[in-house]
């Protein structure tokens, strides 16, 4: 059984329609990686599987149960994160005071127990906790970001564009942690990203959307080689 | 003299509990509530109601209007404001709390009819009893030890609760970034309706003394607008330790501009120029308030 599946969702703002009859699924462990060119919709899809945008018809199941009505809240309760793209952290707040707050539910020894486990998996978090997160760099505020997200022992974890605005080097490093997540944390991931075919080498499934719509879905591999694919919507 | 003073301070407590609740709901859902007055008036007659049927000093009951005020705040949270949270603009905002405002007033009218009717007591323009307090052998006005007690007290939480708990962080944290709380499980609904909770629960333990230095009807919630509005944009739309400092300020120097110009023969009826002049002033010289003039830009609720 699918971990997430999204079936026929049609999905937008107000009356508009920005995500039309898109299908997919992903599994324990696997990373779906939606790519394709600006203004596709890909953030919107994130969005409408979270519950923050219009879901006009169409389903989306998570651990088997239908979530498309149900508050965001309660899916993220539930084991699905979102990651935002910008405004992903709580710039008045300390470095620690984002990561309590991403499990203010959990008794304090539970809390230290995930932090060790944050830590190891990201240790520039620990010089980070006493910092105001406004006087933190881009590199910075996304590792505790992801932080917060793990705090949450999810599993599954949506990331809207984690690399956007960070150095080439500095989003290598990222999209590499992206798939430690899978293979270290046994995490299924959905990753947006701009940056396609590195994105393609981590993930295990790709979804190319073009103006709303499914292009192509299935192995990146099999994307990889369309030559007139990856040339026309990914631009390389 | 000392009257005036006792005046000053017992006006600048009750300023200080109602601009606190006024800006927490502009920092967490962008309302210029109009309605928030009302709220006091929710204070007065719970108190009113209260006392008399219990025959006990309304002083008693504070927990009473606390509540009253709290339950009708969040209720109108999350009737009107809540379905209108991502879809009404901040002018639209401001006109329904304006028409909320004449429901309320009216419906507090209508209800103060029926009380006359059953409590058999006067429910306008009338007066509660004060009583004198000793301190090593210094008499003091009930009102001013109560009024300051409760505003301390509850402001004190109000901080604690804020700084302190995880469910402050959580508030906090739902007004900074809404979209972003709620991926992290906070259930944003529950933190807004909690901070309309704490906003009327404030106004309407304020109501709780005004009659005992002011006579009020339905109306005054409305005269008590002006200068709370001043009060938050003195301090600093968004800090809320602004907002303390405005009251006291707006408080103090409507009390003592208004005895000055009594005892020079002008008609105390010029008392809300002061509010107006404050807040034209402020807007034109330094529009984020106190708090903005003395640190800059940010959002920095306590901390000015």
């Amino acid at each position: 059984m699918s971990l997430l599946e999204v079936r026929d969702l049609h999905a937008g703002y107000g009356r508009i329609e920005i995500v039309s009859g898109v299908s997919a699924s992903v599994s324990d462990r696997e990373i779906l990686a939606i790519v394709g060119p600006n203004g596709s919709g890909k953030s919107t899809l994130l969005k409408a599987i979270f519950g923050l945008c219009k879901v006009f018809t169409g389903n989306v199941f998570f651990k088997g149960v239908d979530v498309t009505r149900i508050p965001p809240y309660r899916r993220s309760l539930n084991g699905l994160v979102y990651l935002p793209q910008t405004r992903n952290v709580f710039e008045s707040l300390t470095g620690r005071e984002n990561l309590e707050l991403a499990v203010r539910d959990v008794h304090e020894s539970d809390f230290r127990k995930r932090f060790e486990g944050i830590i190891t998996f990201l240790p520039e978090v620990k010089g980070l906790l006493n910092r105001k997160v406004k006087t933190m760099s881009g590199g910075e505020r996304q590792m505790i970001a992801l932080a917060m997200c793990l705090m949450r022992t999810p599993s599954l974890i949506m990331l809207d564009e984690p690399t956007a605005a960070l150095a080439p080097n500095l989003a290598r490093h990222v999209l590499e942690r992206v798939s430690e997540l899978r293979d270290e944390m046994g995490l299924a991931v959905v990753l947006v990203e701009q940056n396609a075919l590195t994105a393609l080498e981590v993930s295990d499934k790709a979804l190319l959307m073009v103006s709303g719509s499914t292009r192509f879905y299935g192995k990146p591999q099999e994307l990889l080689e369309d030559r007139e694919l990856v040339k026309t919507y990914l631009g390389v | 003299m000392i009257e005036v003073v006792v005046g000053a301070l017992v006006y600048s407590n009750l300023l200080a509990m109602l601009s606190v609740g006024l800006n927490l709901i502009l920092l967490t859902c962008k309302v210029s509530n109009f309605a928030h007055g009302d709220f006091v008036m929710v204070g007065v007659y719970t108190a009113l109601t209260v006392s008399t049927i219990l025959g006990v000093t309304p002083y008693a009951c504070l927990p009473f209007a606390l509540i009253a005020g709290g339950v009708i705040s969040f209720a109108l949270y999350r009737v009107v404001f809540e379905p209108l949270r991502t879809r009404a603009n901040l002018v639209m905002l401001m006109v329904v709390s304006m028409a909320l405002d004449i429901i309320l007033r009216y419906s507090l009218h209508i209800y103060a009819d029926l009380a006359q009717a059953w409590l058999k007591v006067h429910t306008r323009l009338f007066l509660f009893d004060d009583f004198l307090i000793e301190f090593s052998g210094v008499k003091i006005p009930g009102v001013l030890v109560f009024s300051s007690l409760t505003s301390v007290i509850l402001l004190v939480s109000l901080y604690l609760l804020l700084f302190k708990t995880r469910l402050g962080t959580a508030m906090r944290a739902s007004i900074e970034n809404p979209e972003l709380a709620e991926a992290l499980g906070v259930n944003v609904k529950m933190v807004f309706g909690l901070s309309w909770f704490l906003s009327g629960a404030l106004a309407a333990a304020a109501g709780v003394f005004l009659p005992f230095r002011a006579m009020v009807s339905p109306d005054t919630g409305w005269s008590m607008l002006l200068p709370t509005f001043a009060s938050v944009i003195v301090g600093g739309v968004g800090s809320l330790s602004g907002s303390l400092i405005g009251a006291y300020t707006i408080g103090v120097a409507e009390v003592f501009l208004t005895y000055v110009l009594a005892s020079l023969g002008v008609s105390t009826a010029y008392r809300p120029l002061v509010s107006f002049s404050a807040i034209i002033t402020v807007l034109l010289v330094s529009p984020k308030g106190l708090s903005g003039f003395l640190n800059g830009k940010g959002w920095k609720p306590w901390k000015s």
